[in-house]
């Protein structure tokens, strides 16, 4: 692994998303946890654009995927982050967890955390506008947009 | 508008390209005239002496086929909205202004050493933070290309003075836009690319250039859903362009010398940030920018800070020696080649490979005494298509990748596919495959000296002999491929490509 995929690997473990790539599930979670943990200040310069399932980097795609495929190969580490960035995600990773009255996957959570916040940040949307798009793009996730809005305030991503 | 025609730039390619007022002064701007002395192919220049066309012409050039498009879709009666138009031809023109010096040598060095930065271990309270401010924070080229839109006076200033949003075009820029028009910057068929497999093939003299542009630019349509697509005629040239970029990459950007001496050039940039002779974090580089002095930061610049280094900070040896590499195109000798073409589904046994031939570099480094530092390990899986996941596209579908594959409207229902679920088009058949490279190299810095020539190339066979029996058994280990390439023989045995 090279360096920059070693600390993509050190920002997940901080955040309790599992390193992998096999399903789409696993992957969106991955997208969404690094977007989300850059936009809290651990910024790893992955550059994200709109997609289908929201904030989406091909790059950061290439470094999991290895980072995946070849960790753990004759017992290659990762050291962890700086003092400071793992603050940061340590306040983070409760947002992450859906809450217990949101009926959705994690997967699915972090899609509509990471989707509200892109919008309304890069896109440049109202949250009037942010709410059109997301119940006409991702209508089973729509059901919980105050619930994510509210999450992001908290976790001062709002 | 933005001006009418005013004026005209003649291209190799494409004759007179037109420009509006807007983008000729955007072309006059200092940051822009930078790219005149920023090569598109990096160092490739050293091994095809043809291939030191500049980011400038190939932006002009991008400018040119994302407008004719944008006629395409207007005269098909799916026009842009008006105030789009423009920002996408000014995206065109800039897409590549925040390229740095030698591209993405020095951009993989960066990525990794600020990266670095996030983890080492602390010193004091502060570590890569000075007053507060995070110097671990880079920018890769499309980041910053949108920063230096907003940041550079000289271009906001233009740009603001026509009246259009800086934001919006930033948006653009960065795909940040919800509508699918972001395929005509950043897809598989794009204007980036439409342009520089041409203009590489025109160039160099190679022939992999020769694609059907006329096709790919007059039958591009929006199908019902707003997917940009291209009718059923022109499926064969979308084929061919991605053969022709599969052969422009192979034959190219992937020689083996300009791979060598991109890996050399990688490792000394590197070294220039951790020295702190050069520095590219963001807070720095909004300053040069601040103080005009980003401008003169190209190819050139680059060069003299190797040359700098090499007489004015006591490089060590291995440092001088790669450095010399550079500087006297002294190149790594490829040692070792496995290539290969497979499906997908090999890439994480091959990345293990990778991983593990790499972890043998210490001990080859003691045992010819060459430094760790002049060993290289280079692999690719490269993909005719951006789409990346698994054989099942209906499993995987809905991939981010698969959004950026090309489509074909079908029929009169105005409903479009993606290519690769085409069954008479090659990438339909392709698109699972992967070509597979991994490469050894090393600077062995007697190949420089003629009178020492002879002994450093029987050091050289004899490495190449050692490793190639150990990594091809670890190859049978791990990948398990049904051939192997076999290196430095002529008239090498490689596999077939189907």
């Amino acid at each position: 692994m090279n360096e920059r995929q070693k600390v993509v690997v050190a920002t997940v473990n901080a955040l309790d998303i599992p390193l992998k790539v096999d399903g789409l599930d696993d992957r969106k979670a991955l997208q969404k946890a690094v977007y989300l943990a850059q936009e809290a200040g651990v910024d790893l310069g992955y550059p994200y654009g709109w997609h289908q399932f929201g904030p989406y980097s091909p790059d950061l795609a290439g470094d999991y995927q290895e980072a995946a495929y070849t960790i753990g190969v004759a017992g290659e580490g990762v050291r962890p982050l700086r003092k400071r960035y793992r603050t940061v995600l340590s306040s983070l990773r409760p947002t992450l967890e859906p809450p217990a009255d949101v009926d959705l996957s994690k997967a699915q959570w972090l899609e509509l955390l990471a989707s509200l916040h892109f919008l309304r940040k890069y896109v440049g949307q109202t949250m009037k506008e942010a709410r059109a798009t997301i119940y006409r793009q991702k209508r089973d996730l729509s059901k919980y947009l105050s619930t994510a809005e509210e999450r992001l305030v908290i976790a001062g991503l709002g | 508008m933005t001006g009418a025609a005013k004026k005209y730039i003649q291209d190799p390619l494409y004759g007179m390209v037109h420009l509006s007022e807007l983008e000729m002064r955007i072309i006059d701007s200092q940051a822009f005239q930078r790219l005149l002395n920023v090569k598109q192919l990096g160092y490739a220049y050293a091994v095809f002496p043809g291939a030191d066309y500049s980011r400038f012409s190939h932006c002009v050039g991008a400018c040119h086929i994302m407008n004719r498009w944008l006629v395409t879709l207007e005269r098909n009666g799916t026009p842009l909205p008006p105030a789009q138009t423009e920002l996408y031809r000014l995206a065109a023109l800039l897409h590549d202004i925040g390229h740095y010096p030698f591209s993405h040598a020095t951009e993989r060095a960066a990525k990794n050493y600020y990266a670095s930065l996030k983890t080492e271990p602390e010193i004091g309270e502060n570590g890569s933070t000075e007053n507060g401010i995070d110097r671990s924070r880079f920018l890769v080229h499309e980041a910053l290309g949108s920063r230096l839109v907003e940041k550079d006076e000289e271009l906001s200033g233009i740009i603001t003075e026509y009246a259009l949003s800086i934001d919006a075009l930033k948006r653009v820029f960065q795909r940040h836009e919800l509508a699918n028009y972001a395929n005509l910057l950043s897809s598989d068929v794009d204007a980036d690319r439409l342009d520089f497999i041409r203009r590489t093939a025109h160039h160099t003299g190679m022939p992999y250039g020769q694609i059907d542009q006329q096709y790919l630019i007059t039958e591009l349509r929006l199908d019902r859903d707003g997917n940009l697509c291209w009718t059923e005629k022109a499926l064969s040239a979308i084929d061919q362009i991605l053969i022709a970029r599969y052969f422009d990459y192979q034959q190219l950007v992937f020689n083996k010398t300009v791979v060598g001496l991109e890996l050399v050039l990688e490792r000394v940039v590197e070294i220039l940030l951790r020295r702190k002779i050069w520095d590219l974090s963001v807070a720095e580089i909004d300053e040069r920018v601040r103080r005009k002095t980003w401008i003169a930061e190209d190819d050139h610049f680059l060069f003299e800070k190797i040359h700098e280094f090499e007489v004015e900070h006591n490089p060590d040896e291995a440092e001088s020696e790669l450095c010399k590499s550079i500087l006297s195109r002294n190149p790594p000798r490829r040692v070792f080649q496995l290539a290969f073409t497979d499906w997908q589904d090999l890439e994480q046994r091959f990345l293990r490979y990778k991983s593990m031939a790499q972890l043998c570099i210490p001990a080859w480094a003691r045992k010819y005494c060459i430094d760790e530092r002049l060993w290289f390990i280079w692999h690719k899986a490269f993909q005719f298509t951006d789409w990346k996941w698994g054989l099942d596209v209906e499993e995987h579908g809905g991939e981010e990748e698969y959004a950026k594959v090309p489509r074909i409207l079908k029929g009169k229902a105005g409903a479009s596919v993606p290519i690769i679920k085409e069954p008479q088009s090659l990438m339909h058949s392709l698109y699972a495959k992967r070509r597979y490279d991994l490469r050894v190299y090393v600077v062995i810095p007697e190949m420089a000296d003629p009178r020492k020539r002879r002994g450093a190339d029987q050091l050289r066979e004899r490495i190449a002999r050692d490793i190639e029996s150990q990594l091809t058994e670890l190859d049978r280990e791990v990948i398990g491929t049904r051939s192997v390439a076999r290196f430095p023989e002529r008239g090498s045995f490689m596999p077939t490509l189907f």
